[in-house]
């Protein structure tokens, strides 16, 4: 990937999410707007995972309930700021990541999707049982950020909708950033790198395990930011956000968008974000809906939307 | 300031769904009308829909129709919150019934408390309304007051030592925690405490236990779905003489079907009037509200009322009748005539609001119920 | 330079090398040659930390290697250009030389990048194309190029002509002989026995896992026995 091209895609998403607002019709289209961001957000956490190096995981909606819950229990039980309790999460995350990667990056393919699959069965389960801590599965309250006081003090009045989709704006874009720097860097090149043939990775140098392992870090990372911006913009939070679905959810995502391009995973969780609220009206299609999306796209793009679409548009002479 | 490119018009349009028509009350709804609180949900976007018809159909509030936004949450509180907004930025609702689980009626009733708009909420938890907030009401009666009638009832009985066999699932455990708060202030003891998990298929052991714990008078189980049924019959086939306290979790007759007349028979549980209907005596101050919500919806769906399409009947004749007195749509009108509910019967008991307190039930609003010959009969 | 003693290895319970002794001195070329199956590219394999060795001892330039992992051993100056070319088809050609010089960091790696323009320019044309869109011959180059990045003071390559036209051959092998004017030591193995043999100084015979025939590279192209057996004359 050249610097140029680089650039132009940080471009595009911080034009993206400073000029869509000028066509919202109501406030509810920044709360959407949040969502997507949000969403995209833990996409890009797995663009890294998946699309870079190579290795799946269905199991990062634990890392966005280890985000998000500790926005909820820190600050009750540690009295730590929100914003304070939304780095330890991602601490906590990264942390967990690195016990937990250690031994099943070993594992290759389904073997590790099923790993992956019960680490968040396992997050989502402990939340759900340890109700003294966490409420079970009824949820738990999360205490306001505080910010959006602040700068009404300044003299800045924004609704929820508008901070909210303010701040995971501007923490999306700085997700991309980071993402495609990585890219670009020496580590990025090896995660893909190891992707393409571990084998030849070996050769030139590159310790395999240490390299997944960053991977893993850096996508949980991520996971669990997203769950903390969710939880923090939501202000209640129930173990749903560990659950199964939700993983399923954010690799679908990515796998629609195009699992190895950021930009392709930003349209995924775009479409996915959307389409529940587009199909209201059919709630009762709604999942065979999304079925039927997913399974075209892989039938007929399964390099995933914009990475198909990109090439197309290219021509075929790749 | 609107830029309406012609792309962004057509992204838009597609979701832009709602319509402006004047001269009507615009109400919303977030029920999980499918997902894993379906069974709840279902039944009370049904009611909602019938009561909204029929309204219309007899000329609206002050001759305003009501207009439902309903939008189906899935029981997923991200989801739920996002239609909470949708329903008061885009649609433009004055107020907002909802939530059929704790977890959706939390993520909703922030947004309501935001944005100033008086909200319903159809769910268990005692948090949704302790601490009071403004916006925020809820019609079900909370977990805590069925342990209160259940122990009340032990107390008339002269029942002072019990054993407890819990289910380990959300409301089994949330309602255990409730009771063990509470039995102190009825001076009842728990002399045994066992526990179940949702895939448990015999509860034999625990209730060896309980039966040989020496002093045992009566046992109390609360829990939800199979776990009641099995403890049931395993303590009929244990031939336990003691009386059986099940919780209003499984108050329907699915659970005399589930069990049998036999194994069912003496079992007590707090119940709603809309239950015993049938046998409610004529001077019931519920009886005309129950029957009423009772024939509509078996009538029009062909399919036995529950009581949670009861907590929604509640929530919409609750906003109604706030609606008529605000003489308008005005959603702080709405809310302080809410608050000001006064004695308004429903199927689940009679509603008195106050600035405290934003349920507005007591314990009358629970029937002691009793099984017997496979039917219902009140002990109160 | 590297010393192999008694080396032994096996796939699960099948061994396949059963015990070779090589030697390799610095600054030459020897050659490995062998047909199907002999166990060519396991030793190699063991060689680069890629396959666990079960008996035996290997020593590069006075380190005993044999549990060095794979990855710590190109630090030590001991490339591997891997059988099947082994290129990262889905990163451009440019990267694919960026992280054959994955350890280092430092302004070298600009220069060496040059130097393999130089060496292979047809790579520089193509350098911001992927490299999975390269013919046989260039991602045999690139791998080579490659390995090259990594500063080896030995490369190991395994049939480097593999599946190439008899022209691109000819160009490899050029290559391959060019490289000891840059002071790079080379492991060869092939079953071009011909073409490796006129490069080498010296070689190796391998048969199903053991070294069967050494010596000077002449003295084994004019071997009765060898040419009977791999050059086919
Ligand atoms: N991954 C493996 N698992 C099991 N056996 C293997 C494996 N790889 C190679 N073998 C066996 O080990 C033996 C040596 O194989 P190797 O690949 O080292 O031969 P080679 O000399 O490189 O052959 P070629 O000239 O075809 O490349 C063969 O009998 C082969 O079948
Ligand atoms: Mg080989």
């Amino acid at each position: 990937m050249t610097a140029h091209s680089k650039w132009i895609q940080i471009a595009i998403v911080a034009a993206l999410v400073a000029v869509l607002p000028f066509f919202f019709p109501s406030g509810y289209y920044y709360r959407v707007g949040a969502l997507i961001f949000v969403n995209a957000l833990s996409v890009i956490g797995l663009v890294i995972l998946i699309g870079y190096a190579g290795q799946i995981s269905l199991g990062h909606a634990g890392f966005a309930g280890i985000g998000a819950y500790s926005c909820a229990l820190a600050p009750e039980y540690l009295g730590l700021h929100p914003a304070l309790a939304a780095v330890l999460g991602a601490v906590i995350s990264a942390g967990v990541a690195a016990l937990i990667g250690r031994p099943i990056l070993k594992l290759k393919g389904y073997y590790l999707a099923v790993a992956t699959l019960g680490f968040g069965i396992l997050v989502s389960l402990v939340l759900t049982n340890e109700r003294q801590l966490t409420g079970g599965p009824d949820g738990m309250a999360v205490p306001e950020l505080g910010l959006r006081d602040l700068l009404r003090d300044m003299g800045w009045r924004l609704s929820g909708g508008e901070f909210w989709y303010a701040i995971c704006g501007i923490v999306l874009v700085v997700g991309v950033w980071i993402a495609l720097n990585l890219a670009a860097s020496p580590t990025g090149r090896a995660m893909r790198a190891l992707h393409g043939s571990e084998v030849a990775a070996r050769t030139v140098g590159i310790d395999v395990a240490r390299v997944k392992l960053q991977a893993f870090m850096i996508s949980a990372v991520y996971a669990s930011v997203a769950g903390s911006l969710l939880a923090l913009q939501n202000r209640f939070i129930t173990p749903d956000v560990a659950g199964f679905m939700h993983s399923i959810e954010m690799v679908s995502m990515a796998v629609l968008g195009g699992v190895g391009s950021i930009l392709g995973a930003m349209l995924g969780a775009a479409i996915l974000t959307l389409l529940p609220q587009v199909l209201t009206v059919f709630a009762e299609y709604e999942q065979l809906v999304l079925g039927a999306i997913m399974i075209s796209v892989m039938i007929f793009l399964p390099r995933g939307l914009l990475p198909s679409i990109a090439a197309k548009l290219k021509g075929r002479d790749e | 300031m609107k830029f309406m490119s012609t792309t962004a018009l057509a992204m838009l349009a597609t979701f832009g769904l709602a319509t402006a028509a004047s001269a009507e009350i615009k109400l919303g709804a977030s029920l999980s009308a499918t997902g894993p609180a379906a069974f709840l949900g279902d039944p009370e976007a049904k009611t909602i829909e019938m009561l909204i018809d029929d309204l219309n159909a007899k000329g609206g509030i002050n001759g305003e129709k009501i207009d439902l936004t309903l939008y189906d949450d899935g029981g997923d509180p991200n989801k739920a919150r996002t239609f909470a907004t949708r329903l008061i930025e885009d649609d433009e609702v004055v107020a907002i019934i909802g939530g059929t689980t704790t977890g959706t009626s939390m993520s909703i009733l922030s947004v309501a408390e935001d944005e100033g708009i008086p909200f319903i909420s159809l769910a268990g938890a005692i948090q949704i309304i302790d601490p009071v907030k403004d916006y925020v009401f809820k019609t079900p009666h909370t977990d805590r007051m069925a342990c209160e009638k259940i122990f009340d009832n032990m107390k008339k009985n002269g029942i002072t030592r019990i054993g407890m066999i819990s289910g380990t699932d959300g409301f089994g455990a949330s309602m255990e925690a409730q009771c063990k708060e509470v039995a102190g202030s009825y001076d009842i003891e728990i002399i045994a405490d066992e526990i179940y998990g949702p895939s448990d298929a015999d509860m034999t052991p625990q209730l060896t236990k309980i039966k040989n714990t020496e002093g045992v008078e009566a046992i109390l189980n609360p829990g939800f779905g199979q776990g009641p049924a099995i403890v049931t019959r395993n303590a009929s086939q244990l031939g336990i003489e003691l009386p059986l306290y099940q919780s209003h979790g499984v108050a329907s007759d699915s659970f005399i079907e589930l069990v049998g007349p036999e194994a069912s028979e003496g079992v007590r549980l707090p119940g709603t009037a809309l239950l015993i209907a049938d046998i409610l005596p004529e001077d019931d101050i519920q009886r005309d509200v129950v029957m009423a919500y009772k024939t509509a919806y078996e009538d029009k769906y062909d399919q036995n009322v529950s009581t949670f399409g009861g907590y929604a009947n509640d929530a919409f004749l609750l906003m109604v009748n706030a609606m008529e007195q605000a003489g308008g749509e005005d959603p702080d009108a709405i809310r302080e005539a809410l608050e000001a509910t006064d004695g308004l019967v429903g199927t689940t008991g009679v509603y008195t609001m106050g600035p405290d307190n934003h349920l507005g039930l007591d314990l009358s609003a629970f029937r002691m119920l009793e099984i017997e010959n496979g039917g219902w009969k009140s002990i109160n | 330079m590297l010393t192999v003693k008694g080396l032994r290895s096996a796939y699960g319970r099948i061994e396949v090398l059963h015990g070779i002794d090589l030697e390799v001195k610095s600054g030459e070329i020897v050659t490995v040659v062998g047909a199907n199956g002999a166990g060519k590219t396991t030793l190699l394999k063991c060689l680069s930390g890629l396959q666990p060795v079960t008996d035996g001892e290997m020593i590069f330039r006075g380190e005993v290697m044999t549990t060095v992992p794979a990855f710590r051993r190109l630090k030590l100056g001991l490339a591997q250009s891997p059988e099947g070319r082994q290129i990262f088809t889905n990163l451009s050609v440019e990267e694919n030389l960026r992280l054959g010089a994955f350890l280092f960091t430092d302004d070298r790696v600009e220069r060496d990048m040059e130097d393999a323009f130089v060496m292979f320019p047809i790579l520089k044309e193509k350098r911001h194309l992927v490299a999975g869109g390269l013919s046989g011959g260039q991602q045999q180059m690139l791998a080579i190029a490659r390995a090259l990045m990594g500063r080896p003071t030995c490369l190991l390559l395994d049939r480097p002509s593999m599946g190439l036209a008899p022209l691109l051959v000819a160009q490899i092998f050029d290559v391959v002989k060019a490289l000891k004017a840059r002071d790079v030591t080379v492991l060869l193995v092939e079953q071009n026995a011909y073409g490796a043999l006129k490069i080498a100084d010296r070689g190796y015979v391998m048969e199903t896992g053991r070294i069967t025939m050494e010596g000077p590279a002449a003295a084994l192209i004019s071997d009765p026995q060898v040419r009977e057996a791999y050059l086919g004359i």
